[in-house]
């Protein structure tokens, strides 16, 4: 299993008021001053989910402490700033996932009310297949529903849910994170290397020692590319991702993709000339060697670009060809 | 980054899901990108968790398309073009053999009758306004009446001059020049009108001081179609010629303005709606709990006290607000936010200033209410100038201390310093704006501009503009636009 399952975890005893009891006890801050504390859970209406301030505060704590209050890690935040943070998460989509993750069952009456439509709708919209996308998102709710248990713990992917983002596009996320494995795991990559590029014509054979000295221009080009212009070329080559999709992901505009990938690829041509010339080659030799037929050149494209510069992590799929992910701090 | 990062190989769907919306901290995005570059299954995860709804929603805009070379190619051409044209003139200019110009026509204002109330009082002026003056780092407004024989004629910008002359009944109460909170205190007022009488040498004339008083009246029904142009015909009447225009009734005890126009005064080009627009004023702040901490997402209502004016706003994510083009008058003030007390309070606009309010929200219920005493409120060392066109703005939407301003022409003005300056937007779009407004957007990480466009990046705002051809146009300093979408 690649993705990660969320910390098996559980909250510590807190108080859970039934639902509509209005209760509304706030003592016990765990770090958050109750003033805010009341602001925050009547933002997120963790009473009628079910939830005590305390509770809420603890969940709220965890969320902080996992996220360094939004701020680099490092970095002691002061209240100004763990107040802010706090007030920029989606407080009441934060408050339902960790009462559904508790199994509340106000909670889940609320989230199968909101959500249990729209998850088969974007699992069907996932998998582009209604039969396909009903299993997929009856599938997930199962396990969002927390059936599994480890330790006598239950354990649900909502308690993953930090509050960041919406909760709908963490259902989206989740639901997608299944479809692609479960699709890794039955096919097979197709190395780029197989595929046939358009090469321009070559006028004669070219040479080993100019292919070479091209091989390992390439590589220096693209390895000197910052993160996201690997992306863009990443997504945009090696995906074969339209402009609307990278610029829809990146939220920026089409046109702004456009460019920055013209722009990449020109920097690119040009570095390579430059480290052609560099190696001896003339400015003519250089230019010919790039038109080189991409078939005759040992190089791992893919590999290159998705080849991080971080430490490298072992490698969890071993049918999966690509070097993985990076080392986060 | 996230525990679950450390101990697993990829980006967890938590990460993702706030990668894809854009609400990752820099670091964190950062991070976030040099993994995707690396790793296809997180990439194709991204990709497939986006929305497809979102296909037609408007995206936010990268900088404008220019590359810089282009636009400093465009620059260079435009300032040859105008030494050229400077160039011509000084030519044309001798060639004639330097022709003294017409004489232009200006204006005069002659000594008014007094004022029909006998609530001006001027010798009150000196002392009750030191007090509320000192408070006031801008100027006044431009008094109503000229008492005095022997000023000199006054011209206005843009009003092509007559030789006829034209007689002004000074205001009766004109816009007092603070914006103190002030509870309903007929003293502080009369010594407001007397102080607005008192001040001379103003650029702006006594002329546009009775017409925005005279124009005060009118604004609350102004005022309720904020968005559309004002009705020319309700304000026209005031400067046609050989009129005298009524007080009205509402402001008959305060604000009775009247002018009175010579037989020969001939119509002003420029409506009166431009003048009174100009002698708008504007609140703006921020709210905090009392720790300091910003709250954003409260709801600040105004309602004029005598009027009907209302105007509503919502603090952005650093707490801060704005609300401009607001008719001078007493407002109340009421700040809603869901687990704060809700604070009312009164609050005094003044024309051609900003009200400043920096309230501090108490935890409570917000159906319980605390009504706030009413303080004085620093006013902006700033105030809101007209638009260069001198047109009244019909729209203005706020960004931080980003203003953007949309005269009835279509013509987008942006300012840089919360209205105090204002400059016109180049348009890269066809046609006229219709609507401008405040959206959700993305920074763009490579821009090099102040802090404040910093502030407004992390809310994640931007302005959002329509052009009669059907383009949606995004900014996020209301001078650099991009085209999102055309026909």
């Amino acid at each position: 299993m690649n993705s990660v399952e969320p910390p098996a975890t559980a909250l510590p005893e807190i108080d859970v008021v039934p639902h509509g009891s209005g209760a509304h006890a706030v003592t016990v801050t765990h770090g958050i001053p109750a003033p805010l504390l009341t602001e925050l859970c009547a933002a997120a209406e963790a009473e009628h989910v079910g939830l005590t301030p305390s509770a809420f505060a603890v969940i709220l704590e965890r969320v902080g402490e996992r996220h360094h209050y939004g701020g680099a890690s490092g970095n002691a935040p002061d209240a100004s700033a763990r107040a802010t943070f706090f007030r920029s998460l989606q407080l009441a989509d934060l408050a339902l996932a960790q009462a559904c993750a508790l199994g509340l069952e106000a909670a889940w009456q609320k989230f199968i009310a909101l959500y249990r439509d729209r998850l088969t709708k974007a699992a069907i919209a996932i998998t582009r297949s209604v039969s396909l996308g009903e299993e997929l998102s009856d599938s997930l709710y199962a396990e969002l529903y927390g059936l599994a248990e480890r330790d006598g713990l239950r354990r649900s992917p909502l308690a993953g849910y930090s509050g960041r983002g919406s909760l709908m596009g963490w259902l989206r996320t989740t639901l997608a994170q299944r479809q692609v494995d479960s699709y890794r795991r039955t096919r097979r990559e197709t190395a780029i290397e197989d595929q046939d590029f358009a090469a321009e014509p070559a006028a004669s054979a070219p040479d080993p020692k100019k292919l070479d000295h091209l091989g390992r221009a390439v590589s220096s080009a693209l390895a000197e590319l910052d993160a996201e212009s690997r992306f863009l070329l990443s997504a945009y080559f090696l995906d074969q991702r339209t402009l609307l999709e990278i610029a829809r992901l990146l939220q920026v505009h089409e046109a702004t993709v456009s460019r920055r990938i013209k722009r990449l690829t020109g920097s690119v041509h040009k570095r390579l000339l430059k480290e052609l010339q560099a190696a001896g080659l003339s400015r003519r030799a250089a230019e010919e060697t790039l038109y080189a037929d991409p078939r005759d050149l040992s190089l791992n494209l893919r590999k290159i670009l998705q080849t991080s510069h971080s430490p490298p992590f072992s490698v969890q799929e071993p049918q999966t060809k690509t070097p993985t992910s990076n080392h986060f701090p | 980054m996230t525990d679950t990062s450390q101990t697993g190989m990829h980006l967890d769907a938590d990460q993702l899901a706030a990668f894809g919306e854009n609400a990752l901290p820099p670091h964190e995005r950062e991070l976030c990108l040099a993994h995707l570059a690396s790793c296809a299954r997180c990439r194709e995860i991204a990709f497939l968790a986006q929305d497809p709804e979102s296909q037609t929603a408007t995206a936010p805009l990268a900088k404008p398309a220019l590359p810089r070379i282009m636009s400093f190619n465009i620059w260079a051409l435009a300032g040859i073009a105008f030494a050229c044209f400077i160039v011509m003139t000084i030519a044309i200019h001798k060639r004639r053999g330097g022709e003294p110009a017409a004489p232009s026509q200006i204006a005069v204002n002659t000594p008014a009758p007094p004022p029909p109330t006998p609530s001006l009082q001027q010798d009150e002026s000196p002392k009750k306004t030191t007090a509320m003056a000192t408070r006031i780092p801008a100027p006044a407004p431009p008094p109503p009446s000229i008492q005095q024989s022997g000023m000199p004629p006054q011209s206005l910008p843009d009003i092509p001059a007559h030789e006829s002359k034209q007689e002004f009944v000074p205001s009766a109460a004109p816009p007092p020049p603070s914006n103190s909170f002030v509870a309903d205190n007929g003293a502080s007022k009369a010594a407001g009108r007397a102080s607005a009488v008192n001040e001379t040498g103003r650029r702006q004339s006594s002329v546009e001081a009775v017409i925005a008083g005279a124009a005060a009246a009118p604004a609350p029904e102004l005022a309720r179609k904020a968005a559309a142009p004002v009705q020319p015909q309700q304000q026209s009447t005031s400067m046609d010629s050989a009129t005298a225009i009524p007080p009205r009734s509402r402001d008959a005890a305060k604000q009775s303005d009247v002018v009175t126009l010579n037989a020969n005064t001939t119509n002003l080009p420029m409506e009166n709606r431009s003048l009174a627009k100009m002698a708008e004023g504007g609140v703006s702040g921020v709210i905090t709990d009392i720790a300091g901490a910003s709250i954003p997402g409260a709801i600040i209502s105004l309602q004029q006290i005598e009027g009907t004016v209302h105007r509503q706003a919502t603090t952005a994510a650093d707490g801060t607000f704005t609300i401009a083009a607001i008719p001078p008058g007493r407002y109340r003030v009421e700040i809603t936010r869901p687990g704060f007390l809700t604070q009312v309070q009164q609050l005094e606009v003044s024309a051609k200033q900003m009200a400043q309010l920096e309230p501090h929200l108490s935890v409570g219920a917000a159906t319980e209410t605390v009504e706030v005493a009413s303080v004085n409120a620093a006013v902006a060392t700033g105030e809101i100038s007209a638009l260069p066109d001198h047109m009244p703005a019909r729209v203005t939407k706020s960004l931080g201390k980003y203003m953007l301003a949309l005269d009835d022409d279509g013509r987008l003005f942006s300012s840089s310093n919360r209205g105090r300056t204002w400059k016109l937007v180049r348009p890269v779009w066809s046609g006229r704006i219709t609507t401008i407004d405040v959206a959700p957007g993305e920074p763009d990480a490579r821009s090099e501009e102040a802090d404040a466009v910093h502030k407004t990046q992390r809310a994640g705002l931007s302005f959002r503009a329509t052009s009669s051809a059907g383009a949606v146009l995004m900014s996020r300093d209301g001078q650099h636009w991009k085209i999102l979408s055309s026909r």
